[in-house]
C-alpha cells in the first residue's frame, strides 16, 4: 500500500496544496520551517484525528482546516478527508477501477467513544491493518532520534510493539507487577526467594492480635453477665432478707405484745393478724379493685370499731343500758370513797395509855401500903374512884366511836349492794352482748357507741359496693373469711370457739415466750447476713464498673478491627488482582514467544537479507528479546547484535520496525515514514542505509522528510521522486556536474 | 438513561446505573447528578459495559456530586471485559492479545462474581500499566 496523495487546505501554512507520491521512495526537501513536519503530521491528522485543533488551524483564516488523503493498493484505493476543526470525516473506498465499494461519512470525534468512531476504526483496521494512533506513530513513523544507538533500544522497541502497545514493554510492566506485588505481600508462589512479611501479613497480624483482644473482651463480657447475675441474685436476696427480717421485726413485736396481753388479762390474744393475707385484687380492674379496696377499708372500720355489719334492734338500747349502769357504777365508786376515808379516819381511845395509868395508881397503892400502911383504905378508895373515872370515860369514847364506825359501814354496805346489784346487770348486758358475737369490755362498748354514730352510713356505703360487685357478678370478699382473725369473724356465736381456736393455733403454730430469745438471735443473726451480702454486693458492682470501663475502651477495637479488616480486603483484592495479572502476563509472554516468535524470526530475516544484500540472512529473537544474527553460509554460528558494527544495527532497526509492522497489520506493506531520521548519521552509514532503504522501498513506499543536502544530491542521483517545499536548496557544484553528466546522456540518448 | 433495580437497606437507598452509553467521566456525573435530592442517601453501583477511556474514577466523580445528596456512595461494577475495545483487543497478534483472549476464557468460564470482578480488575490493572509505561493519560 503507498500514499498516493495528500491533499492539505487551510492546513497550517498550506493554503491549498496538493502532493502526490509514488511507489519506492519519496523525498519531501525543505529548509526549516518549510512545513515538512506540518506535512506529516497531517498524515495521522487525517486518519485518526487531532486532539490540539488550533496546532494546525491557520492564523487570519476562516476557513476549516481540512486535509484528505489517498491511499493505494493493487487491490484498492482508500480516500479519506477530515474536517479537523469538525471531526467530520468521509473514507470512500473503490476498487482497482474507481468503483465505489465503501463509502463512509460521519462525525468522527477524537475524545469521545461513539459507534461511528469505533465503525471508523473498524474500516481503517480492516483496510489498513492498523486503528491505534500511537502504534501507528511507533511502527511507520521514524522521527530524529528514534533511530536506535544500540542493541538495547532495538530489543525494547520490539518487546512493546509486540507487546501491543507503542511503548509499553511487557517485561518492565511484569517486573512492576510482580514489585508491587512483593510490597503487599511475600506469599509470591513464582519468586523462590523468602522475604520479609509485607503490608498484607502486617495487618493479618494486627488483625490476629484484634481477634485475641476480642476473644479476651468476649471473656470479659461473659464475666460481666456472670457478675451482673449474681449482683441480681443479690440483690434479690437482700430485699428477701430485709423483708423477711421486718416481718420477723414485726412478728416478734406482735407476738410479744400477744403473749403480753394473755399474761395480763388472760383474754383472747389477738384482734387483728399481723400480716394480712394479701388480696387478689390485682386480676380485677382498677376501678373494681378500688370498690374491693373501699369495701374492704370500711369493714377494717367496722372491725376495728367492734362493731357488725348488721347491728341488732336492741344494740342501742343496751348500749345506753350499760352506758347508764356503768356511770351509775361510777358514782356509786364515788360515794365509797369519802365513806371509807371516813372510816379510815375514825379514832378508836388507846388501852395502852388507861393501862399504864392503872398501873402507876396500882404503884402508888402499893407504895402507900409500905410507906404508909394507914392510908391504905383512904389511898385504895380514892385510886379506885380515879380508877373508876378513867375507865369509863375509856368506854364512853370507845362505845360512841364504834356507833360511828358500824353507821359508816352500814352505809358502805349499802352501797356495795347496790353496786352488786348494778353488776348483776351489767353482767346481763354483757351476756346480751356476747350473745351478740359482741366483746363485752366497757372500752369496746364505748368504741362502739362511739362508732355507733357513723355505722349507718358505712353500713349504706358497704351495701352500695356490694350491690355495684354483685351486679358486676364479682365475688363479694369478706373480711377476715381468709385470714380468719378473730375480730371480724365474730358476728355470730361462733366467736368464742374462733378465738379460742385460733389461741389453740397461736400456741400451737406460733412461738413460745420462751422461744423468743432464739428468734431475736436469728434476727439478728438474718441482720448481719445482709450487712454481710451489702459488703460483697458493693465489691461485686465495683468490679462490673472496672469491667464496664474496660467493655468501653474495647469499642475502639471494634473501630480498629473495621478498618484494619477494609485494609485487609483491599489489599486481598489487590493482591488476587496483582497475582492474577502476573501469573496471566507471564503465560502470555511465555505462549507468545513460543508461538509467535519464530514468526517474527521469519519476517525479520526477510527484511534483514534484503537490507543486507544476503550478507545477513538469518536472526535468532531469544526469549527476552536479545537479537543475533547469522551470517549466509555460516550454519549454526551466529553473532550477538552488540557486537556488530553500527550500520548493521542500523540496518537491523529498519528490518524489525518494517517487519514487525508487517507482523502486526497482517500482512500489509504500509508507508513508512523518516522524518529526518537519518540526518544525525555520517555519510557511510547514510550510504549504507540510503541503499537498505532503497532496497526495502521495493516493498515499502518510503516517504523520507529532510533537509539535508546529502540525500537531495542522492535523490536526484538515484531518481528518487522530490517534493520541493519553500525554495530549493542550492545545488553544490558537483550535484550540478552530476545532473549535467546525467543530462548529457540523455541529450546524447534523444 | 437505564435505571434498575432500586432496594432499600438499612442505610442506603440502593441503585443500579448502566452507564454504557456515556462518553467520557463527565457524562456519568450527568448521569449521577440526575438522582440528586439533598436528602436522599443513596448507593449508586455504575454497571454497564464501558471503554478503556472512560473507567470511572468513584472518587472523582463522588467528589463531583457528592453536594447534591446527603450521603453518596459509588460502587463500580461496570464491564470492561464485555467491551468491544476488549474483544479487538483479543484479536491481536500480540501479547496484551494472548492476555486479553485468556482474561475472555478465564471470565466465561466462571460464573463466581467475585471472581469475575478480580478478572475485570486485572484486566484494567495490566491495560493501566502498559498505558502508564507508555506515557498514556489512564492512571
Amino acid at each position: 500500500m503507498i500514499l498516493r496523495s495528500l491533499e492539505l487546505k487551510s492546513f497550517g501554512q498550506f493554503v491549498d496544496k496538493k502532493y502526490e507520491f509514488r511507489r519506492g521512495i519519496n523525498l519531501v526537501i525543505g529548509p526549516n520551517e518549510a512545513g515538512k513536519s506540518t506535512m506529516m503530521e497531517a498524515i495521522p491528522a487525517v486518519l485518526f484525528g487531532c486532539k490540539d485543533k488550533k496546532r494546525f488551524r491557520p492564523w487570519a483564516r476562516s476557513q476549516h482546516c481540512s486535509a484528505s488523503l489517498i491511499l493505494e493498493n493493487q487491490q484498492y484505493n482508500i480516500a479519506i478527508a477530515r474536517d479537523i476543526d469538525t471531526d467530520n470525516v468521509e473514507l470512500c473506498q473503490s476498487n482497482d477501477l474507481y468503483q465505489e465499494q465503501c463509502n463512509f461519512v460521519a462525525t468522527v470525534p477524537v475524545d469521545e467513544h461513539c459507534v461511528a468512531k469505533f465503525d471508523y476504526l473498524h474500516l481503517l483496521k480492516k483496510f489498513l491493518g492498523i486503528s491505534d494512533e500511537r502504534m501507528f506513530r511507533s511502527s511507520l513513523f521514524l522521527g530524529q532520534g528514534d533511530f536506535p544507538s544500540n542493541s538495547e533500544e532495538i530489543k525494547r522497541h520490539m518487546r512493546t510493539l509486540l507487546s501491543g502497545f507503542a511503548r509499553g514493554d511487557s517485561t518492565l510492566v511484569l517486573q512492576s507487577i510482580q514489585d508491587d506485588y512483593l510490597a503487599i505481600t511475600n506469599d509470591a508462589p513464582w519468586l523462590n526467594k523468602q522475604v520479609s512479611p509485607r503490608e498484607l501479613e502486617a495487618v493479618q497480624d494486627a488483625l490476629d492480635d484484634v481477634y485475641a483482644q476480642r476473644e479476651y473482651m468476649q471473656q470479659m463480657v461473659v464475666q460481666v453477665q456472670q457478675l451482673s447475675q449474681q449482683i441480681e441474685q443479690l440483690q434479690h436476696g437482700i430485699a428477701n432478707d430485709r423483708q423477711e427480717y421486718e416481718k420477723g421485726v414485726e412478728y416478734l413485736a406482735w407476738i410479744q405484745n400477744q403473749w403480753q396481753q394473755e399474761s395480763s388479762d388472760g383474754s383472747q390474744p389477738a384482734d387483728h393478724c399481723p400480716a394480712a393475707p394479701a388480696s387478689a385484687e390485682e386480676d380485677v380492674a382498677p376501678e373494681i379493685a378500688a370498690l374491693r379496696r373501699e369495701h374492704n377499708q370500711l369493714q377494717q372500720t367496722l372491725v376495728a370499731a367492734g362493731l357488725p355489719t348488721e347491728i341488732p334492734v336492741e344494740m342501742p338500747r343496751l348500749l345506753a343500758a350499760a352506758d347508764g349502769i356503768r356511770c351509775t357504777l361510777v358514782a356509786l365508786q364515788q360515794q365509797t370513797i369519802p365513806l371509807r376515808k371516813e372510816i379510815s379516819a375514825l379514832s378508836f381511845p388507846s388501852t395502852k395509855r388507861w393501862l399504864i395509868i392503872s398501873l402507876l395508881l396500882v404503884a402508888v397503892l402499893a407504895a402507900v401500903n409500905y410507906l404508909h400502911p394507914q392510908w391504905l383504905v383512904s389511898a385504895s378508895v380514892t385510886l379506885g374512884l380515879v380508877l373508876a373515872l378513867c375507865w369509863s370515860r375509856f368506854a364512853w369514847r370507845y362505845r360512841r366511836q364504834r356507833s360511828v364506825q358500824r353507821q359508816l359501814e352500814q352505809q358502805i354496805a349499802a352501797i356495795d349492794l347496790h353496786r352488786e346489784q348494778e353488776r348483776s346487770q351489767l353482767k346481763e348486758l354483757d351476756d346480751d352482748f356476747e350473745s351478740y358475737g359482741f366483746a363485752s369490755s366497757a372500752i369496746a362498748m364505748v368504741k362502739m357507741q362511739k362508732q355507733l354514730q357513723g355505722h349507718e352510713h358505712i353500713v349504706h356505703r358497704l351495701a352500695e359496693i356490694r350491690m355495684i360487685l354483685q351486679d358486676e357478678d364479682i365475688e363479694v370478699p369478706v373480711l377476715g373469711k381468709e385470714s380468719d382473725c378473730p375480730s371480724v369473724a365474730g358476728q355470730s356465736k361462733q366467736h368464742k370457739s374462733c378465738v379460742n381456736s385460733k389461741l389453740d393455733d397461736i400456741q400451737r403454730e406460733h412461738l413460745h415466750p420462751d422461744e423468743l430469745p432464739i428468734a431475736q438471735q436469728n434476727l439478728a443473726e438474718l441482720k448481719n447476713n445482709i450487712k454481710k451480702k451489702e459488703v460483697e454486693l458493693l465489691s461485686l458492682l465495683r468490679q462490673e464498673a472496672v469491667l464496664q470501663d474496660r467493655l468501653t475502651a474495647a469499642e475502639q477495637l471494634g473501630t480498629t478491627e473495621n478498618e484494619l479488616r477494609a485494609s485487609l480486603d483491599e489489599l486481598m483484592q489487590r493482591k488476587e488482582v496483582l497475582g492474577c495479572a502476573y501469573t496471566l502476563l507471564a503465560e502470555a509472554i511465555t505462549e507468545f514467544s513460543h508461538t509467535n516468535l519464530r514468526a517474527v524470526e521469519k519476517e525479520v530475516g526477510k527484511y534483514l537479507r534484503q537490507a543486507t544484500l544476503g550478507k545477513y540472512t538469518e536472526i535468532e529473537i531469544t526469549e527476552n528479546y536479545a537479537l543475533r544474527l547469522r551470517r549466509a553460509g555460516q550454519r549454526g554460528k551466529s553473532s550477538a547484535l552488540e557486537n556488530l558494527s553500527r550500520g548493521t544495527i542500523d540496518l537491523v532497526c529498519l528490518a524489525t520496525r518494517l517487519a514487525l509492522t508487517r507482523f502486526l497489520v497482517n500482512d500489509e506493506y504500509l508507508p513508512f515514514f523518516l522524518d529526518d531520521a537519518l540526518v544525525n548519521l555520517d555519510s557511510d552509514r547514510l550510504l549504507e542505509t540510503v541503499d537498505a532503504l532503497e532496497r526495502l522501498s521495493k516493498d515499502h513506499q518510503i516517504v523520507m522528510f529532510t533537509h539535508d543536502e546529502r540525500l537531495y544530491k542522492l535523490a536526484s542521483r538515484r531518481r528518487w521522486h522530490v517534493i520541493p517545499l519553500g525554495t530549493r536548496p542550492k545545488r553544490t557544484k558537483v550535484a550540478q556536474k552530476a545532473e549535467v553528466s546525467a543530462n548529457d546522456g540523455q541529450l546524447s540518448l534523444l | 438513561m437505564s435505571h434498575s433495580n432500586t432496594t432499600q437497606d438499612d442505610q442506603y437507598q440502593s441503585y443500579e446505573l448502566n452507564v454504557s452509553h456515556c462518553v467520557d467521566e463527565s457524562a456519568i456525573c450527568a448521569e449521577v447528578a440526575l438522582l440528586a435530592q439533598s436528602d436522599l442517601s443513596i448507593k449508586i453501583t455504575l454497571v454497564g459495559n464501558i471503554d478503556i477511556d472512560i473507567i470511572p474514577d468513584t472518587k472523582n466523580i463522588t467528589n463531583c456530586c457528592r453536594e447534591s445528596f446527603f450521603a453518596l456512595e459509588l460502587v463500580d461494577h461496570t464491564s470492561l471485559l464485555e467491551s468491544v475495545f476488549v474483544r479487538e483487543m483479543a484479536q491481536e497478534n500480540t501479547v496484551r492479545g494472548v492476555v486479553v483472549k485468556r482474561l475472555l476464557e478465564l471470565s466465561k468460564a466462571t460464573t463466581n462474581a467475585a471472581q469475575l470482578r478480580i478478572y475485570e480488575l486485572t484486566l484494567r490493572e495490566l491495560l493501566a500499566r502498559f498505558e502508564v509505561m507508555q506515557g498514556g493519560d489512564y492512571s
